[in-house]
């Protein structure tokens, strides 16, 4: 119970010290004292600066994180299986693909990106569900579907890229985050979107610890369990495609941030899905706060960052809990 | 409950149960018996509406099984399966309160009628003690206590038990048995069990439904169904059937 709290307590402090540390350092560098008076007071140039172009990514940082996150967490317990995870099983590179081809052909229609990146994660989604149906959900079977579906998106996504080296599409990268140039505009739909998904996300924790059962009890019980499963998956893609659409890939958090969560907090929906968000957040802001600060002024994709910091953190986790959480 | 000329089979378009009649007397244990494969668990699972029938119905009071709603029908079923899965960090007690699920709505509180079926079910099974431990800290005959236990705070009059005493030694399979004799003498359940053992279906049952190859060989009070013959029929093996006084009736193997 104690460990609950305090891994509750020690991340949410983590992420308000990063979020302050990552405000201040950069090409530019202020006083924390400096910054909170500028944002109130609106009279420090420096801080007008900041907020143009720092807080944004920060911003998005924080909900891609959070919103990759809890998707893996949706997705492991829809999908029963601990190695579900929106970039694995090519949720995102779905998203990313679908809305490569529309920025491609339509270009007018930039606004409606998110709406693409939903449709493409969605269409991505169902395929490896269907493709896996027969076998009764096997979890293996799935996640080699998964793995084929994700590596077909990305080589299709690739190849569109590498036609168009030179268009505008910046935007979106298919291997690794952007974070860079983010505007007020995308902090929006980050925002917006992201807190519908994560309170949506949060509203489902109960039927996400009732599929920890089996469906069969589940169905003795009364429970409608495909009902429960497809709106579960709905809200998991919506999360996975505004995070890709606006911050890009970044695989590999959906899975570390919820076995972390696992190992602290233990399997119970309600506490894993709060301290999943907070914990994403905090490792996507710190590993882009270090890609932009460490090696100034080359900037390296957070996402590079993220794998190389959390990939030895999980080890660490595992290799002193005797056992991996399963769903 | 009446089940009136089951036909079923799986996608793989195999006949498992071909024209199953009987009948489920209420306040009684009925148990189903079988060798391996005879359908026994695949009529469980068409009893428990889990899957259904190509031909045939099941009653349950009056109405067709399938047209029940999912909930009302848990109200009135409960089903321990034989191989049950739940996160292992999990505490018996917060498991024993998804027996309560078909009584209420997604975001509606916990009733006073919910925590006291749930300490009785737990009470039942001998489990209150341990009803704050992780499920996975339990011995086996423990964790399918906790299973039964459940399905008693689901507050059903039916209560299906797929092969409750596998995998348990003695001690544990006669606890159960006990516990499911208990259940059906005070508290008034119907009760429907897979068995292995013919002895302790003819110990603990009112009624056998004997199967083979998808059809029921035979139906009745063990007394007067249990024969040499039956056996032979059924499993192939050869036995000699003993009525004892002090102990009953009861069967020794002989060899095949």
């Amino acid at each position: 119970m104690y460990k609950k709290i305090i891994s509750f307590i020690v991340v949410t402090i983590l992420l308000f010290v990063v979020t302050i540390y990552s405000m201040v350092t950069g090409s530019i560098e202020i006083t924390v004292g400096e910054l909170l008076k500028g944002l109130f007071t609106g009279t420090n140039d420096n801080v007008e600066i900041i907020k143009d172009l720092r807080l944004p990514r920060i911003i998005i940082a924080i909900f891609a994180g959070a919103a990759l996150s809890v998707s893996g967490v949706l997705l492991q317990s829809v999908m029963r299986n601990p190695l579900a995870e929106p970039g694995i099983i090519g949720v995102s590179s779905g998203a990313g693909f679908v809305s490569i081809i529309m920025i491609t052909f339509f270009p007018t229609l930039f606004f409606y990106t998110p709406l693409f990146s939903f449709i493409g994660g969605a269409l991505a989604f169902l395929l490896v569900y269907m493709f896996s149906w027969k076998s009764g959900l096997n979890p293996l079977r799935m996640i080699l579907i998964g793995v084929a579906i994700n590596a077909v998106f990305t080589g299709l996504s690739e190849l569109l890229s590498a036609q168009n080296a030179s268009s505008m599409m910046s935007g979106i990268s298919v291997t690794s985050s952007t974070l860079t140039m983010k505007t007020w505009n995308d902090v929006h739909v980050m925002v917006l979107y992201g807190s519908i998904g994560l309170i949506l996300a949060f509203l489902v924790f109960a039927w996400c610890n009732h599929l920890g059962l089996k469906d069969k009890t589940l169905k003795n019980l009364g429970f409608r369990v495909n009902r429960a499963r497809f709106i579960i998956s709905i809200i998991a893609v919506l999360l996975a495609s505004v995070a890709t659409a606006i911050a890009g890939m970044f695989t590999f958090v959906g899975l570390l941030i919820p076995h972390i969560g696992r190992t602290l907090v233990g399997t119970d929906h309600k506490v894993l899905i709060p301290f999943s968000a907070i914990a994403g957040a905090l490792l996507i802001l710190t590993a882009d706060t270090l890609g932009r600060t460490v090696a100034a002024p080359i900037e390296i994709p957070a996402s590079i960052i993220m794998a190389v910091i959390g990939g030895p953190f999980l080890i660490f986790l595992l290799r002193k809990s005797d056992r991996i959480y399963g769903n | 409950m009446e089940i009136n000329d089951i036909t079923f089979a799986y996608q793989d378009k195999i006949t498992r149960l071909h024209k199953v009649n009987a009948q489920l007397k209420k306040g009684e244990i009925t148990t189903i018996i079988g060798p391996n494969g005879c359908g026994k668990s695949t009529l469980l699972s068409v009893l428990t509406n889990n899957n259904q029938p190509q031909a045939g119905q099941v009653i349950l009071d009056g109405k067709v099984l399938n047209k029940y709603k999912p909930k009302e029908l848990a109200k009135k079923l409960g089903v321990v399966h034989q191989q049950n899965t739940a996160p292992a960090d999990m505490t018996v007690e917060k498991l024993v309160h998804y027996g309560r699920l078909p009584h209420k709505n997604t975001f509606s509180p916990q009733s006073e009628k919910d925590e006291q079926m749930v300490e009785w079910a737990l009470k039942c099974t001998g489990l209150y003690e341990r009803r704050h431990d992780a499920i996975d800290t339990l011995s086996g005959g423990q964790q399918q206590r906790v299973w039964i236990a459940m399905a008693l705070a689901q507050d059903t009059p039916f209560l299906f038990l797929d092969e409750p005493t596998s995998n348990l030694d003695m001690y544990y399979q006669y606890e159960i048995l006990e516990l499911v004799k208990q259940l059906c003498e005070e508290h008034g359940l119907t009760i429907v069990m897979v068995l292995h053992d013919i002895n302790q279906a003819i110990q603990y049952s009112h009624t056998i439904i004997a199967m083979k190859q998808g059809k029921v060989i035979e139906t009745g009070n063990p007394k007067e169904i249990v024969t040499r013959e039956l056996i032979q029929e059924v499993y192939g093996v050869n036995v000699v059937v003993k009525d004892d006084e002090d102990v009953g009736m009861y069967i020794v193997p002989l060899g095949i």
